[in-house]
């Protein structure tokens, strides 16, 4: 059998390291892979903290605009999700504050949705009434288990994965999953999650 | 296999609706439930709780939507090249008449789109055997559809959601009736199915948590797509038939028709089954015999890079990406239909050998868990003609069928 592409042997590169050293190797182009990979986890967390849609959008943004700038100072590039984690929970933490300094209250948009891609009226007003009694609940949990609530059911990651990115254990996850599930159903309607 | 008491289904019913269960203990549960009413009324609710809760965040602006909003932020700011140009950039200037004409196209279409989203359409049909269950307030009218039992048929629609058990098997049949075609997509659990809540017949997408696929898709137009999207993957179909195989591993994507191209973080190529060859472009892969048709391994917590041995002659090829090598303790070969686990050997697949399988080339392991975005473009097939009509399709029943709930009761 022919061998083809890279060597035998040949210590790969991560992607994401390889994403980051072409961006530092001066191909900004590079950067579009990062934002694909990590927007969704990104805007996870940043929604689980300020708790509306179009904030989480701009605290995301700021934070890719931010690990663009910083990038050179990243040690080790295999770490960036990591790293892309930590600076949107710092920049949505950052935001809450703004606000609160503004006199906002800490949940203005009442943890809420975007309704403004409506198809109907009738068709939006049910799905919203519903969905919203749900994110209003998951808004009232405290932070760590409303980011757990929020990256297992926004963006269907595992156990693992979240533990990672909380820098915690599998088993806290479970627990505090457990424990945010159960404060849930006792908050919304029976038959009505 | 085991029995599981109520007391241990109950303690572990989150992990199985999680799926973060082995295999062994989702079959015992799986199992547990089928027999007992009372267990299988709790996973009915808490699956429901779930599902409610992932709708609940089905308006998340992230997404491919939001790296075209971000990239062109990043432009306009001149951190990053130069913002995209809008596609509108490209068209001609129309003449003020032609601008006129097209207006008065676009106002009925527009009041044609309202009065469609208002009496929402079903996609097609679904049909479910063993305790797979349609949960949630899915359809596209908010109406929320719940069976239990074991096996429904039934209408879905954009953001119809199922939930599938293990051992239980969840079918869809998509109707393209402007070419008067018909996809089909079957999924065996444990996985959950969501509809993406903008699907159209003719612009399919659906997510799938876990399990495998096994998807038949009618030749469509190339401005029309079927995707399927997977927590490691996507795979974008124009008309073929391929399975994907969905593992803590990875996702495989075995093509039995059209040829594929793929594009994956750790480089991209041309999958052909016709020729039994594996084409990069860029970047590097594992590639080895397969049982039945290509394979490419999109691991979940690994590098899709590794070294390219192209096929042989034989009747397969396979491309797995590195940590998995050729065959890691617990690797199994995906194929239509079926599944061959080769638990820490080095191939058992017809049509391989040792030698091909040792020829692959083992890459660093250990990196931080990632998710590949892989976008699979698989061409048109010349041979492949989908089925015409539902007839053809082998669609097996349970006999509680008939007190199934029908389109009308969904909506």
């Amino acid at each position: 059998m022919k061998a083809l592409g890279s060597p035998a042997g040949r210590q790969m590169l991560s992607e994401d390291r390889e994403y980051v050293e072409r961006i530092l190797a001066g191909e900004p182009e590079a950067f579009e892979a990062l934002v694909r990979k990590y927007n969704r986890v990104g805007g996870a967390i940043a929604f689980a903290i300020v708790g509306d849609f179009h904030l989480a959008e701009d605290v995301v943004q700021d934070a890719f605009i931010r690990a663009f700038r910083s990038l050179a100072a990243l040690r080790d590039p295999d770490r960036f999700k990591f790293w892309f984690s930590e600076l949107v929970r710092s920049r949505a933490l950052d935001v809450l504050r703004q606000r609160r300094a503004h006199g906002t209250e800490e949940l203005p948009e009442e943890f809420s949705l975007d309704t403004s891609k409506t198809s109907s009226v009738e068709e939006e007003q049910m799905r919203k009434e519903l969905r919203q009694r749900i994110l209003r609940a998951i808004g009232e949990l405290p932070e760590e288990d409303r980011l757990v609530v929020v990256l297992k059911h926004m963006e269907g990651l595992s156990y693992k994965e979240i533990a990672d990115i909380m820098n915690t254990s599998v088993g806290a996850v479970e627990s505090r999953l457990f424990r945010a599930r159960h404060a849930l159903r006792k908050k919304l309607p029976t038959g009505q999650p | 296999m085991k029995e599981v008491p109520c007391s241990q289904v109950e303690q572990e019913l989150w992990q199985y609706i999680d799926r973060e269960l082995s295999a062994g203990d989702l079959a015992a549960i799986s199992a547990h439930l089928r027999d007992c009413g009372r267990c299988r009324a709790l996973y009915h609710e808490w699956s429901m709780e779930a599902s409610q809760y992932r709708q609940a965040f089905l308006d998340s602006p992230f997404g491919e939507r939001f790296v075209r909003k971000c990239m062109t932020r990043l432009g306009a700011e001149g951190v990053v090249g130069s913002p995209r140009k809008e596609e509108h950039a490209h068209l001609p200037r129309f003449p003020r008449i032609a601008a006129l004409a097209a207006l008065l196209l676009i106002v009925p279409a527009i009041t044609a789109v309202v009065v469609l989203t208002v009496q929402p359409r079903p996609l097609g049909r679904f049909e479910t055997k063993g305790l797979a269950v349609t949960v949630g307030s899915v359809d596209s009218a908010g109406k929320r559809s719940f069976a239990q039992g074991e096996s429904w048929r039934g209408a879905f629609f954009a953001g119809s959601a199922f939930d599938v058990p293990a051992e239980s098997k969840l079918q869809l049949r998509l109707d393209v009736p402007a070419i008067g075609k018909l996809s089909t997509l079957d999924v065996s659990g444990p996985a959950t199915v969501v509809i993406d809540h903008e699907a159209r017949r003719t612009d399919f997408r659906a997510w799938v948590s876990s399990g495998s696929v096994d998807a038949k898709v009618a030749k469509l137009d190339p401005r029309q797509s079927f995707v399927i999207d997977t927590p490691d993957a996507s795979a974008r179909v124009v008309g073929t038939a391929f399975g994907l195989q969905i593992r803590d591993d990875g996702t495989v994507l075995t093509v039995t028709e059209g040829s594929v191209r793929f594009e994956a973080a750790g480089g991209r190529g041309t999958v052909d089954p016709r020729d039994m060859s594996v084409r990069p472009e860029s970047g590097a892969w594992i590639v080895r015999k397969g049982q039945a048709g290509p394979e490419l391994l999109i691991e979940a917590t690994g590098n899709a890079d590794g070294g390219l041995n192209a096929g042989d002659g034989g009747k397969s090829a396979a491309v797995a990406a590195p940590g998995s090598a050729v065959a890691a303790p617990g690797f199994a070969v995906a194929a239509p239909g079926s599944a061959v686990a080769a638990p820490g050997s080095a191939v058992a697949a017809p049509g391989s050998t040792a030698e091909n399988a040792q020829g692959a080339q083992a890459t660093e392991p250990g990196t931080p868990p990632v998710h590949p975005d892989l976008d699979t473009s698989v061409q048109p097939s010349t041979e492949q003609e989908p089925p015409s009509s539902r007839e053809d399709l082998d669609t097996p029943r349970g006999k509680e069928n008939e007190e199934a709930p029908s389109d009308e009761e969904e909506g």
